[in-house]
C-alpha cells in the first residue's frame, strides 16, 4: 500500500493508526472503570461527574483542543508545572495528538461501557457475593466479563473517533507533518493547495478502507465474544 | 441453630420477624407478599435490615446495636434463587467451581460428592444456556453447596418449574437434606412441596410471624393461616405392594424419622414406583370421611381405625387430628360434628377413597 502513497501520505496514515492505537491503549482501563462507576457507583456529585465526562462529546472539538491548550500549554497551570519540573512540553507534540484524541474519545468509550454494565444482571452479582466473592472478585469474574462486548464496542468507537479527530488535534497538537499531521489533517492540507485533489482522493480511499477494516474486525470479535459469553450468537 | 430478631422496611412494606430454627430444614411459608423472600435476603446479606440481630451457630452476622452487619460474601450463607442465576459465561463446571475458593469454609463437601449426589456428571462440560429449568436448579444447588455454606437458603427454588419437574427435583433436595449436614431454610408458598422436605416451619403473613413450630400443631391453630391456604396431609411413606391389574398401590405411612407406623393406605395405582421405594403421600383433609364403625358394601377402599386426638374449629368447619399410627388430618363441617357427636378421645374409622390419595415421588 505504501507504494501507492507518497511518503507524506504514508506517514499521515501510519501516524493516524499509531495515535489511534495509543489512544485506545490509554483509554482502556480508565474508560472501563469510569463506565462501571457511572453505571453502578453511588456517590455524591454523580450527575456532575457524568456531565463532565460527556462534555467533550457535545463541545466543539476546537473548544476541547483550546481548553487542553490552556491547561497544558506552556503558560497553562498543568503545562507550566510539567515544564518547570521535567522540562517537558506536551502541546504541539505527538503526545498532544494522542491526548486530544483520547479526551474526545473518552465519553464514547465510557458510554459504551456504562450501557453494557447496566445490562449485566445485578442478580448475578448478588449470587456471586453469596458464593463468597468479594466486590473486586465480583467485578473481575462477573461484571467485567459480561460487559466485555461494551468494552470492545467502546474501544472500537474510540479508535474510529481518534482516526477522524480533527478539531482538537489541530488546535492542541498543530499540523506538523510527520509529528502531528494525522490523516484528516493531511487530507485537509491537500484540499487547500492547488493540484492536491489526487492526493486527497487517495487519502479518502485509505480512510474508508481503514475504518471499514476496523469495524469489520470489531463485528467479528463481538460475535465471537457473545458466543463465549453464552449468548446465542 | 439460627436465631434472629429483625426489622426491615422496604418502601411501604414492613417486616418484623423473630424466631429460632434448629431443624435440618425449616420451612418459611406464607402467601406471596408475606415477606418470605425479604427475610431470606436479609439472612443472605442482600437486603439491609433497619435493626435487629442474626446469629448462625453462634456466629453473629447481624447485630445493628453493635454495628455488626457482615457483607454477603463474608457470611457463608449460600442461596439457591428462584431463577437459578447461573453465570452464562461459565460452563456447568465453571459455575460449580465458582465458590470453591472461598476460605474458611466449614464442613467442606467434595466436588465429586456433590456431582454424584445431584447427578451432574453428564452435564459438566455443557454451557448453561443448554440446561433445562430443572437441570439449572440442580446446578445452582450444587454450586451453593460447593461454596461451603454454614447455612443454605432456598428461595422458592421450584416456583418457576411446572408440577412434573418439581417432583423430579424434590428427591434431590431430600437427598441433600439427608446427606449434607448444613441447616437449610426453605421458602415456599406451596405446603405440599414444603411438607415433603420438613414439617418444621415459620408462617409469615403481611410482614408478621403468625406461627412457628411443627405443622401438626400449627395446622390446628386457625390464627396461623391467613389467605385460606390449601391445608394438606403430607406423610413420608414406603411402597409395600403394587398391583397394576387391581389398580392399587399399597403404602405404609412412616414417621419423619423413618420409623414404621403400621398405618397402611391403598392408593390408586401409580406407574414407575418400586416396592420399598420411599414416597410422599398427599391427601386433602376434606377427602377424609369419618364413621363410628367399619362400613360394609361401600366402594371406599381405606377404612382406617383411629382415635381423635385434637379438634380445632373455625368458621363452621372442624379440623380433627386423628391418630391412625401417624397423625391424620380430617376436615368435616360443624353439622357433622354435632350429628355424630365427635369429640376428642373418640374412636373413629377414617374413610378414604384410594383415588383421593396422591403418591409423590420421593427419594430414590
Amino acid at each position: 500500500m505504501t507504494g501507492l502513497l507518497t511518503p507524506q501520505e504514508a506517514s499521515a496514515l501510519w501516524l493516524s493508526i499509531e495515535v489511534a492505537v495509543w489512544c485506545v491503549v490509554f483509554l482502556a482501563v480508565p474508560g472501563t472503570v469510569t463506565g462501571w462507576l457511572l453505571a453502578r457507583g453511588q456517590f455524591r456529585g454523580k450527575a456532575v461527574a457524568e456531565v463532565i465526562v460527556h462534555l467533550p462529546l457535545v463541545l466543539p472539538p476546537v473548544v476541547t483542543g483550546y481548553l487542553l491548550l490552556l491547561l497544558l500549554g506552556r503558560e497553562g497551570p498543568i503545562g507550566g508545572l510539567l515544564e518547570g519540573a521535567f522540562g517537558v512540553s506536551v502541546a504541539f507534540t505527538w503526545w498532544a495528538a494522542v491526548l486530544a484524541s483520547a479526551v474526545v474519545s473518552f465519553p464514547l468509550m465510557v458510554r459504551a461501557v456504562k450501557l453494557s454494565v447496566e445490562l449485566v444482571d445485578q442478580r448475578l452479582e448478588h449470587a456471586a457475593a453469596t458464593l463468597g466473592a468479594s466486590p473486586l472478585q465480583v467485578w473481575l469474574r462477573v461484571t467485567l466479563p459480561l460487559s466485555l462486548p461494551g468494552v470492545l464496542t467502546g474501544l472500537v468507537l474510540a479508535f474510529a473517533r481518534s482516526l477522524g479527530e480533527f478539531g482538537a488535534t489541530i488546535t492542541f497538537a498543530g499540523n506538523i507533518a510527520g509529528e502531528t499531521q494525522t490523516l484528516p489533517l493531511a487530507l485537509y492540507n491537500f484540499t487547500q493547495i492547488p493540484g492536491g485533489e489526487g492526493a486527497a482522493t487517495r487519502l479518502v480511499v485509505v480512510s474508508v478502507l481503514v475504518s471499514f477494516a476496523a469495524m469489520l474486525a470489531s463485528e467479528l470479535a463481538a460475535k465471537r465474544l457473545s458466543r463465549m459469553l453464552g449468548g446465542k450468537a | 441453630m439460627i436465631e434472629f430478631d429483625l426489622s426491615v422496611r422496604r418502601g411501604e412494606f414492613d417486616l418484623r420477624a423473630a424466631g429460632q430454627f434448629d431443624a435440618a430444614v425449616t420451612g418459611v411459608f406464607g402467601p406471596s407478599g408475606a415477606g418470605k423472600s425479604t427475610l431470606l435476603h436479609v439472612f443472605a446479606g442482600l437486603v439491609r435490615p433497619t435493626s435487629g440481630r442474626l446469629t448462625v451457630e453462634g456466629r453473629v452476622l447481624i447485630d445493628t446495636e453493635r454495628g455488626v452487619e457482615l457483607p454477603a460474601h463474608q457470611r457463608h450463607v449460600g442461596v439457591v434463587f428462584q431463577d437459578a442465576r447461573l453465570f452464562p459465561h461459565y460452563s456447568v463446571k465453571g459455575n460449580l467451581r465458582f465458590g470453591r475458593n472461598r476460605r474458611g469454609g466449614k464442613g467442606e463437601i467434595a466436588f465429586d460428592e456433590v456431582v454424584s449426589l445431584l447427578e451432574l456428571g453428564p452435564m459438566l462440560g455443557r454451557p448453561v444456556r443448554t440446561l433445562s429449568g430443572g437441570e439449572g436448579q440442580r446446578v445452582a444447588l450444587g454450586r451453593a453447596l460447593l461454596s461451603s455454606p454454614r447455612l443454605l437458603l432456598l428461595d422458592e427454588p421450584m416456583a418457576a418449574l411446572d408440577r412434573g419437574l418439581k417432583q423430579q427435583i424434590l428427591p434431590f433436595l431430600q437427598r441433600v437434606r439427608d446427606a449434607v449436614k448444613i441447616p437449610m431454610v426453605y421458602v415456599s408458598h406451596d405446603l405440599r412441596e414444603l411438607l415433603q422436605l420438613t414439617d418444621r416451619m415459620l408462617v409469615l403473613d403481611g410482614g408478621h410471624v403468625t406461627g412457628s413450630g411443627r405443622y401438626g400443631d400449627l395446622v390446628l391453630d386457625p390464627n396461623v393461616w391467613a389467605g385460606d391456604p390449601e391445608l394438606v396431609n403430607v406423610h413420608p411413606a414406603r411402597v409395600q405392594a403394587h398391583d397394576e391389574s387391581l389398580g392399587l398401590t399399597r403404602v405404609e405411612l412412616m414417621t419423619r424419622e423413618g420409623e414404621h407406623t403400621g398405618a397402611v393406605l391403598r392408593a390408586g395405582y401409580r406407574a414407575g414406583l418400586l416396592v420399598e421405594q420411599r414416597v410422599s403421600v398427599s391427601l386433602r383433609p376434606e377427602d377424609v370421611a369419618l364413621s363410628l364403625q367399619p362400613v360394609d358394601h361401600i366402594s371406599i377402599q381405606n377404612q382406617i381405625p383411629g382415635k381423635i386426638l385434637r379438634v380445632s374449629r373455625y368458621g363452621g368447619q372442624a379440623m380433627l387430628e386423628i391418630d391412625v399410627g401417624a397423625p391424620l388430618l380430617a376436615q368435616v363441617t360443624e353439622c357433622t360434628m354435632e350429628a355424630m357427636g365427635l369429640r376428642e378421645g373418640m374412636d373413629v374409622v377414617c374413610l378414604v377413597k384410594s383415588n383421593a390419595i396422591r403418591l409423590l415421588n420421593g427419594r430414590g
